[in-house]
């Protein structure tokens, strides 16, 4: 398993596109130290912390959903992916091998989020709190549950494009009917899973989650089904397509 | 080594491969022929664990690829359809990956596999800059890298200059012959398997019509060239020497005589005696082509597009 690993790692870090993503991340948060830090009225530590946390963020999904659809697209578009299956190890710990990959990598380029949005915020007025960092952590729920939604369109679509697209529109639409429906049926609303994602929101606007009368728990466990099932589906299809031109 | 036995593919309501039998040797070049969509790329899917059998088994060393994947296909190394690489990652990269793609593989010199193929110094190059011929190269050592028992080549020759044939052809040879690899090569090219196999099964409509050896491919007739003027006559002379089998006018200046080698003496006074001018004797051997064409053509075989392709 470290073995399939490290591939999938050396293929994702030669690519241009990890040092696009990090220098898009350095580049939103000086942006933002520099908005919040201009002015009469300097911001203070929290405030960046929040504003470029957030700007970040949205960057990591997207950067999130490009790499995951990568991870089995790009073998498609080269070819390769039959050397994969010819290989000893079994689809299973293959498909095992992206998923953790993909995360892994989510996940360190979410500490260098951090670090770097904590070194700025380290030059400014104010007390960094627990609290805020507790918010930040949470937020990464809503990464999770986009790569396991991207693999599995992964493997339905050739395409990256295709997969990138739809993972996109998945997100967009639910997220839009998800924000009418709880203006007008919160009771339906809450059954929508993208609106339980990003589980920050619990601390950061609570009265939206109170509106559907849910609880971080229920929004936990309900995006912990989804994936499963996400995975459940992602592995019997991997497992039983051939992938044959 | 390599066993296939009774591999029946389904896909959907098409039969694409019907009892699909044939072994392969440790040390032996076998040749696997025929026409596009005769079933030679699925057959080859299925023995890689690519895909499924209907019916039947595929055993390498003794080890069932469906139902012990990992110590059959550990023993395993082939080039399927075209050698795919990661194009943004070096040659060596792609070495890397491959061997972190076999279980339990100790460190492999990729220095000396990579001057085996003759890449020794393009192996930190990236795969995109390499040229069809030099991918092969790197495809078959990725190939080898974990010294398997059996080797599955799918077209290796394509894009490969006549000196990249010829020691491929060499390579080829000492692998079987010093390290008992058993060698199945898939190819269009029937002049290089004529040179390279020492026995082929030849494909069509999803059934092997026929598994020969270099015993079988022998089987030659006399070619006799006399003057335009006294073929007749010459015809005749052949016909009362040997009248047991049926001489064959191939040109104007040409016959056949379905006898062997050692008769070429005899028909050869017969002819000097009755003053005719002889231009040329010997023995003409049908070439693995003849044999393509004639097995593939008893059904009426789709491989019209083959044959024109040479």
């Amino acid at each position: 398993m470290r073995s399939l690993l490290a591939n999938e790692f050396m293929k994702w870090r030669r690519t241009i596109k990890p040092l696009i993503a990090l220098g898009m991340y350095t580049g939103i948060i000086i942006l933002t130290y520099v908005i919040v830090t201009s002015g009469n009225e300097s911001g203070d530590a929290t405030t960046f912390v929040n504003y470029a946390t957030m700007a970040a963020m949205t960057f990591l999904g997207i950067f999130t959903i490009v790499f995951t659809a990568e991870m089995i697209g790009n073998e498609l578009k080269f070819d390769t992916l039959k050397h994969l299956l010819m290989s000893p190890y079994s689809r299973d710990r293959i498909l095992l091998s992206k998923l953790v990959a993909a995360i892994l990598i989510m996940l360190a380029q979410f500490v260098f989020i951090l670090a770097v949005t904590y070194g700025f915020a380290l030059t400014l007025d104010g007390n960094l709190t627990f609290e805020q960092f507790r918010n930040v952590l949470l937020s990464v729920s809503s990464g999770v549950f986009v790569i396991f939604l991207t693999l599995m369109f992964s493997v339905v679509f050739k395409s990256v494009g295709v997969v990138i697209g739809f993972t996109v529109l998945a997100n967009f639409v639910s997220t839009m009917i998800g924000g009418l429906l709880i203006a007008w049926k919160p009771a339906i609303a809450k059954w929508i899973v993208f609106l339980h994602t990003d589980l920050s929101i619990y601390y950061q606007s609570p009265g939206f989650m109170e509106t559907m009368d849910v609880t971080i728990w229920f929004s936990a466990f309900y995006v912990l089904i989804h994936i499963i099932a996400f995975y459940i589906i992602t592995a019997f299809m991997f497992r039983s397509k051939t992938f044959a031109e | 080594m390599l066993s296939v036995q009774n591999v029946h593919k389904k896909l959907g309501q098409t039969n694409v491969l019907t009892n699909v039998s044939f072994e392969v040797t440790p040390g032996e070049i076998f040749g696997f022929l025929g026409p596009n969509g005769a079933g030679k790329t699925t057959t080859i899917r299925i023995i890689t664990g690519l895909m499924p059998a209907t019916h039947g088994s595929v055993t390498v060393d003794g080890f069932d690829v469906s139902t012990d994947r990992q110590e059959a296909l550990s023993r395993i190394g082939a080039i399927v359809e075209n050698p795919a690489f990661y194009p943004y990652l070096t040659g060596r990269e792609n070495l890397i990956h491959a061997k972190n793609l076999i279980p339990n593989l100790k460190k492999v010199d990729l220095n000396a596999l990579g001057a085996l193929v003759g890449l020794e110094s393009k192996l930190d190059m990236k795969v995109k800059q390499y040229s069809l011929g030099m991918k092969q190269r790197l495809g078959i050592a990725r190939a080898l890298l974990h010294n398997p028992k059996v080797l599955i080549l799918d077209e290796p020759t394509n894009g490969l200059d006549p000196a990249g044939i010829a020691d491929l052809r060499n390579y080829l040879r000492h692998l079987a012959e010093h390290r008992g690899i058993a060698i199945l090569i898939s190819s269009h090219l029937l002049s290089e398997m004529e040179l390279i196999t020492d026995r082929f099964a030849i494909i069509d409509h999803g059934q092997i019509k026929s598994v020969q050896d270099g015993t079988t491919r022998e089987e030659g007739v006399i070619l006799c060239k006399v003057s335009r003027e006294q073929m007749n006559e010459a015809l005749d002379a052949a016909a009362m020497l040997f009248d047991d089998v049926k001489i064959v006018q191939q040109s104007a200046e040409t016959f056949l005589v379905p006898r062997p080698e050692t008769d070429i003496p005899v028909l050869l006074k017969r002819l000097i005696n009755q003053d005719i001018n002889v231009f040329q004797i010997g023995m003409k051997y049908e070439t693995l082509e003849d044999q393509f064409l004639k097995v593939t053509k008893k059904e009426g075989g789709m491989n019209n597009a083959f044959i024109t392709s040479q």
